[in-house]
């Protein structure tokens, strides 16, 4: 019968077609040479796909790191709040004057010259749409209050402002801040957020495949130099392609780290351990989100009453909050962590843990704790709601989803009294702009409508100044008088572990992973 | 358990005799099917707006000041009254315009473009699978009905058939990605990363499929018709193939129709277990961010796709029997 | 509601279930301390202290699933009543409304139970707000339509049945109609349903946690516990273990309690029942039958699994090219016997006989040749409706046996089809094979029958009741068609029918059969002529309007038989017919069993033979 004969060899073909492809695919480890002699692909997991490829209206870790590698900032900021050589060689700032002079030969990706005008025009946009914009050049100088120019001759740029603020350097320095080269500029809004636009990148990659969802495939640009210059940059080539797959379940990115289908990935949760004390990876922590208590401080709120909120901070134990997450994060002596410039490290500032007192006060208190749940699932809030409970609090805990508790938390539109605050930012400007200001309502950041005067007057000393000394100096007045009134009470950090197959390294300059560092080294 | 369609009755026989029966037919479906489309336009527009969350604010970011995200709610044209925006939804619609993603400014129509067909990929060849698999092993079970393989099927599928797919899932990953490195673990790189998705939704779905065959082919070996094929002493599996088969198709596929609409959207479990870039994992994250056009076109397009896939049902059903297009019900 | 026969799976399972919910109403009284305190000890290993570990806030894991028990289980309660409710009341509301409103509703609930019920959930969660009543609302709702539409199948055979159309047209109320006729009379499939949909839910309500949108802290359930596990599944796998146990044994309790019932309800339910077949004693060869009969059935006995005789020592024979009438009440086994000879009985029942043969082939034995049996024996059922597959055309069904058996090729089978349909006298022989059987008239169907066994010329044609599921004025054209083939074609014929009158027109002998064993054996004339001896034959007779019409032109009253013939598994050591005949002789007919002699089993005419 020949029609039998024709199915079954169409089905031995489909058969063996499967079982080859199951072949190749087996965990072979390590990034795959493909063909040429030293190229090869380094495959990046992560947990959730990009949401715009803006720089400007980045908001994930993943939209972080595919825009770093496309545009690259004039600056890096390194360990300690020094900053690096990017795109700019060399720099002067002062509180109203900042001027950056290009490194040579600086080109876009489609092979054009990249001008300190250009420059200019990116920088413009930056402030134009960049909600990060308003702290890097200072709420006071926005619009024509701050000027920004180029000089084509010398390969400058200069940023003036009209108002002495601090922060210029630490701006540019963010992801945000990468330079979009004309190309970009002129391709508009909406084709920057859903792609990369051709011709457009300033950075050390530019993209050759998207599949929205699934993945990313990024080609290394030929004769790239201008790589920030960090401390700790690995020895080895950058490499010549890079590969970003999206897989939201962090176990399902260990299991691909574990098989060989990812050479890189962070986890946030307990499947790193499935990794240390392994010779084949190399797991390298840093800190992802910094838990803190915050209160709902209006009149008739519990937390408008400091011995509330002190006993609430005595209630519970940075320890045991730190153990749901596995033990892995690091307990906060500040808002931010302590890979912060200028940092408060200064435990004795602390409310100590002291459940008796705590009993105290709390005994009948009714507390709204309300907490998104994007972070272990709410595992944390669980937490801070049980000590409390066991202080003889009366808890009602909402874990909403990270949409819902933005909007009842932050816009303050829900009915709260206490949250656990995930902040994402590493810097003590960035993160303190909560805790002072007007309220949301009134257009603020200050959704627990704190008021504390020491605080606000020495967080605009500290971020007006570009003196090193005279800047952590204030700020560490500022930390201070925000401890000592428990409108925060800092937590631990919640770790990104990067596990990286051996092979592959990158460096973490400010303690969070910069993919434009990533190098092959085995 | 009646076969579906027996209970469509023939809406005005004045109207079926000029049309034929299958003019009737299509006549009725189609006007059936505007107004399932025009249902769910309006109820997916007003289910999102009952959303709780701001979407603004989600765009703008936590760290967006409330001017921001007031400039945000113009730009989305979210600070325009209810009406005008389904005016503009509707008109939008009309010229296949399904709006931008709030979240990532993709046009919507890119997006379920560029999901819906993984999706699609692994709930037909699922469906296949499980009517490929169910079918023989249903009819098998009820033609050989001993006590022990009876206990034994009824143990096994009800036990795998109560399983849910995602706890499947994880342990196919555990046992043929992570322990044995046979398969991938995740993604839809190449045709192997099918297996064990699919797999994950066919081992329920087969189970459950194989105890309606079987319970639909003890029905169907019970009727006279089956004594009179018997009575001819046809060879077994032409006794089966032939005769009960057809028959058992009728539920089978109105059934086989159903799991395949609701694999369509109820592969976001497997989705997620196997980091599937389909659209059932589009729509959880797009409800996470409160991302109203994809979620409005997801539902919209999964509701017409299902109204569809039961039009494309009953087709086939009245093809096979032709008892059924009629609407007479041969009961 | 039927009367629910208990088995042991059902009682199994119950029992199970009924041991979980008892654990859900304990559970939190006993545990909710254990279940809630914060060990120190996150995410600890398997211990003798945490039998199943810990989770990420060092919380027992094996408390809290059984604490989760309870939430878990008023949760899935809840949806399924939701789903149940909802379904149910629009499932068979369309079928007690107008028939416009019974269209759009079918097509509405069509489209619904096609939508992805858990993409529908999800929105419906997250417009509700995460949290046990929006999960419960949600799977409840999104659970509805699959309710709805079987529902509305179960529904849409009732709502056909003559009572409900009856109380319909009488203006009964449709609440009315749905609570008194409808719901009653689907309650037993919908208890099955009801445990099936228990099971979907708890496994629809885990889903939601497992995507993140279901049941929040500090609350918990099963499903909120099992995702919480998962993220730890491939560095502490216990945490995992506990829900993902109790999910699905429960799911499968749950479903096991819904095949318990279908099988508890099910009026076929006795087939599983294949105890170990007793040995039956085949009764000693009479040879009565003359050397040259076709068929020859001396002795048969018709055994149900448990011994039961349905049929007990039956013996007669058909003679090549004779008509033989079986005659009898419904249940005294002639269509048993007639199936014994055609060798097509009901799965579980076995033929014994000292001899069954179809001269030289052996009907009883273990295996007999397809072949021969297909094109030596054919065989026209009672109703001609269902007796054909509605899902195939004529052609192939007429012609199946030749092609399969004989080797004949599509057109020359074709062919000779069209000529058998001519032969039973169907005009447009060509179209009708062209047709499916419900196209067909009910007379054309039964002549289409006969043609079919016709076709490949056998020796006999079995007739099981052929004409009583047609009108009066066919059944004479369908008795006509067969008596017609008998003549020339000389075919023999086996006719069942309870119509003693049929039997006496068209036979040229006749067996009657009482209570599974032969009462009387006796020619058509005697028959139509009167001349019945046994009580039996001769009150089938005085039943009987056409045979004593023709025979005496006086319209004497029609008599009736008082009483009902015995069980089999209640059948007296004697005469069967004792209880209701007008002769019995006290002492010997209830305990002395009458045998054939001279074509007649009964004492009293014995008695009056050897009086006489």
């Amino acid at each position: 019968m020949p029609r039998s004969r024709f199915l079954s060899g169409a089905i031995t073909v489909a058969a063996t077609s499967l079982l080859a492809s199951a072949c190749t695919t087996g965990p072979t480890g390590g990034p795959s040479s493909s063909g040429d002699k030293g190229r090869a692909t380094v495959k990046v997991g992560f947990t959730s796909d990009v949401t715009s490829f803006d720089p400007a209206k980045g908001a994930g870790s993943t939209d972080y790191a595919l825009t770093s590698l496309l545009y690259q900032p004039l600056i890096g900021q390194d360990d300690g709040g020094t900053f690096v050589a990017g795109l700019a060689d060399t720099w002067t700032s002062t509180p109203t004057k900042t001027s950056l002079t290009l490194k040579k030969g600086l080109t876009c990706s489609d092979g054009s010259a990249l001008t300190p005008s250009q420059v200019v025009a990116s920088l413009k946009r930056y402030r134009a749409h960049s909600a990060g914009a308003l702290l890097t050049f200072g709420a006071a100088n926005t619009g024509e209050k701050t000027t920004i120019t180029g000089d084509e001759a010398a390969g400058t740029v200069t940023i003036t402002t009209a108002t002495p603020w601090g922060e210029v350097l630490a701006g540019l320095s963010g992801t945000a801040a990468g330079i979009v080269c004309k190309a970009g500029l002129e391709a508009g809004a909406a084709a920057l957020a859903q792609g990369a636009v051709e011709g457009a990148a300033t950075g050390p990659y530019e993209m050759v495949t998207a599949r929205r969802g699934a993945s990313y495939e990024l080609r290394l640009r030929k004769g790239f130099k201008a790589y920030p210059r960090f401390a700790s940059m690995p020895a080895g080539e950058p490499a010549d392609r890079l590969r970003v797959q999206i897989s939201k379940n962090e176990s399902t990115l260990a299991n691909q780290l574990q098989t060989g289908a990812l050479d890189l990935a962070p986890l946030t949760g307990t499947d790193a351990t499935r990794f240390t004390g392994n010779d084949t990876f190399t797991v390298e922590s840093a800190p992802f989100i910094r838990n803190y208590i915050a209160f709902n401080q209006r009149p008739g709120r519990p937390g408008a009453d400091p011995k509330v909120r002190k006993a609430i901070a005595q209630a519970v134990s940075v320890k045991a909050f730190n153990n749901v997450f596995g033990g892995t994060g690091q307990p906060l002596t500040s808002y931010v962590d302590e890979k912060a410039a200028c940092v408060s490290t200064d435990g004795s500032l602390l409310t100590r843990t002291d459940t008796a007192a705590a009993k105290q006060v709390l005994k009948g208190v009714s507390i709204k704790l309300e907490g998104s749940n994007a972070v272990a699932g709410g595992a944390g809030n669980s937490y801070v709601a049980e000590a409390l409970r066991a202080a003889g609090a009366e808890v009602k805990l909402t874990n909403a989803d990270n949409a819902a508790w933005a909007t009842d938390v932050t816009a303050n539109q829900g009915d709260w009294d206490a949250t656990v605050f995930p902040l994402i930012s590493g810097t003590l400007a960035r993160g303190g702009t909560y805790f002072l200001g007007p309220e949301p309502a009134k257009g603020g950041l200050n959704y627990g409508a704190v008021k504390n005067a020491a605080y606000a007057e020495n967080y605009a000393a500290a971020t007006s100044t570009t003196d090193r000394n005279a800047k952590c100096a204030a700020w560490q007045k500022a930390q201070e008088a925000l401890l000592k009134a428990n409108d925060v009470i800092p937590l631990a950090t919640v770790d990104v572990h990067y596990v990286a197959r051996r092979g592959v390294a990158f460096a973490m300059p400010g303690g969070s992973l910069s993919v434009s560092t990533l190098r092959v080294t085995g | 358990m009646a076969a579906a369609p027996a209970v469509g009755t023939a809406a005005g026989t004045g109207r079926s005799a000029r049309l034929g029966p299958w003019g009737a037919f299509l006549v009725r479906r189609l006007v059936g099917l505007t107004a399932v489309a025009v249902t769910l336009v309006a109820g997916t527009f007003l289910m999102v707006q009952l959303i709780p969350g701001d979407p603004a604010r989600v765009v703008a970011g936590a760290e967006a000041t409330p001017a921001d995200v007031e400039l945000v709610r113009h730009d989305l044209g979210l600070d325009q009254p209810l009406l005008v925006r389904f005016g503009t939804y509707t008109s939008g619609l009309l010229r296949g315009d399904m709006g931008t993603s709030f979240q990532t400014q993709e046009p919507v129509a890119e997006i379920i473009g560029g999901r819906l067909p993984f999706t699609a990929e692994i709930a037909l060849l699922a469906v296949l699978v499980v009517l490929g698999l169910a079918v023989p092993i249903g009819l098998a079970a009820a033609a050989r009905g001993s006590r022990r393989t009876d206990a034994s099927f009824t143990f096994v599928t009800g036990t795998v058939g109560a399983t849910p797919e995602y706890i499947i899932g994880t342990l196919l990953v555990l046992g043929f990605a992570v322990e044995l490195g046979w398969f991938p673990a995740a993604g839809a790189e190449t045709l192997v990363s099918m297996v064990l998705p699919v797999a994950a939704l066919v081992l329920p779905a087969t189970c459950v499929m194989a105890r309606i065959v079987r319970s639909e082919a003890t029905h169907v070996l019970a009727q006279d018709y089956m004594r009179t094929a018997r009575g001819r002493r046809l060879p077994p599996l032409r006794l089966y193939a032939r005769h009960a088969l057809p028959n058992l198709l009728t539920a089978t596929l109105t059934l086989g129709g159903l799991i395949l609409a609701g694999l369509l959207g109820g592969t976001v479990v497997v989705e997620s277990v196997f980091a599937w870039p389909g659209i059932g994992q589009r729509v959880v994250e797009a409800l996470l961010v409160r991302d109203y056009p994809v979620i409005q076109g997801c539902v919209l397009i999964l509701g017409l796709l299902a109204a569809l896939l039961n039009l494309l049902v009953d087709l086939v059903l009245a093809l096979l029997d032709p008892r059924t297009l009629a609407g007479k019900g041969g009961r | 509601m039927r009367r629910i026969r208990w088995n042991a799976p059902l009682v199994v399972s119950l029992a199970g279930l009924g041991l979980i919910v008892v654990l859900g109403i304990v559970a939190p009284f006993l545990l909710e301390e254990e279940a809630t305190a914060l060990s120190g000890a996150a995410r600890a290993h398997v211990s003798a202290g945490h039998w199943l570990g810990t989770d990420v806030l060092g919380r027992d894991v094996l408390a809290r699933t059984l604490v989760a028990t309870r939430l878990t289980l008023e949760m899935t309660l809840a949806a399924t009543a939701i789903a149940a409710v909802a379904g149910i009341l629009l499932g068979t509301g369309v079928w007690v409304s107008g028939r416009r409103v019974r269209e759009l509703g079918l097509r509405l609930i069509d489209v619904m139970i096609s939508y992805p019920a858990l993409i529908l959930a999800l929105v419906i969660a997250t417009v509700l707000g995460t949290g046990p009543v929006a999960s419960v609302l949600a799977i409840g709702l999104g659970g509805a339509p699959a309710f709805a539409r079987l529902t509305a199948n179960m529904a849409a055979s009732v709502a056909q049945r003559d009572f409900v159309t009856q109380a319909r047209l009488m203006g009964v109320p449709p609440y009315r109609v749905l609570v008194r006729h409808l719901l009653p009379n689907i309650s037993g499939p919908l208890l099955v349903l009801l445990s099936v949909a228990f099971a979907n839910v708890l496994v629809a309500l885990s889903g939601l946690s497992f995507l993140g949108v279901g049941v929040q802290a500090p609350d918990y359930d099963w499903g909120a516990l099992l995702n919480s596990g998962l993220q730890s599944l491939y560095t502490n796998p216990a945490e995992a273990i506990g829900p993902a146990v109790a999910i699905t044994v429960t799911g499968v309790l749950a479903g096991f309690v819904g095949d318990g019932l279908a099988a508890a309800l099910d009026p076929r339910g006795g087939r599983a029942k294949a105890a170990a077949v007793r040995p039956t004693a085949v009764a000693t060869p009479s040879h009565r039958a003359p050397a040259d009969a076709l068929v020859t059935v001396d002795g048969l006995a018709v055994v149900l699994p448990d011994g039961t005789r349905l049929v007990d020592d039956v013996s007669f024979h058909v003679m090549p090219g004779e008509v033989v009438g079986l005659v009898g009440e419904s249940g005294s086994g002639k269509s048993l016997t007639a199936m014994s000879v055609a060798r097509l009985l009901p799965e579980g029942l076995s033929a014994h006989a000292a001899e069954l043969t179809l001269d030289d082939l052996d009907l009883a034995g273990p295996e007999a040749d397809p072949k021969r049996l297909a094109t030596e024996i054919g065989i026209v059922f009672q109703d001609p409706s269902s007796s054909f597959n509605p899902a195939l055309r004529m052609s192939g069904q007429l012609t199946e046996t030749l092609r399969v058996h004989q080797g004949v090729r599509g057109a020359d089978a074709d062919r000779r089809a069209v000529e058998a349909l001519e032969q039973v006298r169907i005009t447009e022989p060509a179209r009708v094979m062209k047709q499916y059987p419900h196209e067909l008239s009910g007379g054309m169907r039964q002549r289409a029958m006969i043609a079919a066994a016709l076709l490949p010329g056998p020796r006999l044609i079995v007739a099981d009741e052929p004409t009583t599921a047609l009108d009066v004025t066919v059944q004479a054209e369908v008795l006509d068609v067969l008596k017609d083939i008998n003549h020339r074609r000389g075919t023999s014929v086996l006719l069942i029918s309870h119509d003693i009158g049929v039997v006496g027109t068209v036979c040229h002998r006749a067996v009657v059969m009482y209570a599974g064993r032969v009462v009387e054996e006796l020619s058509a004339a005697d028959l139509r002529a009167g001349r019945a001896r046994h009580p039996y034959t001769r009150a089938l007779l005085a039943a009987s309007p056409r045979l004593r019409d023709s025979g005496s032109g006086e319209r004497a009253p029609l008599a009736t038989i008082p009483g009902r013939p015995p069980a089999p598994a209640g059948r007296p050591r004697g005469c069967g017919f004792t209880d209701r005949c007008p002769v019995a002789i006290d002492v010997v007919c209830a305990t002395e069993r009458p045998r054939l002699i001279d074509d007649v089993a009964c004492h009293a005419v014995r008695q009056e033979v050897q009086a006489g």
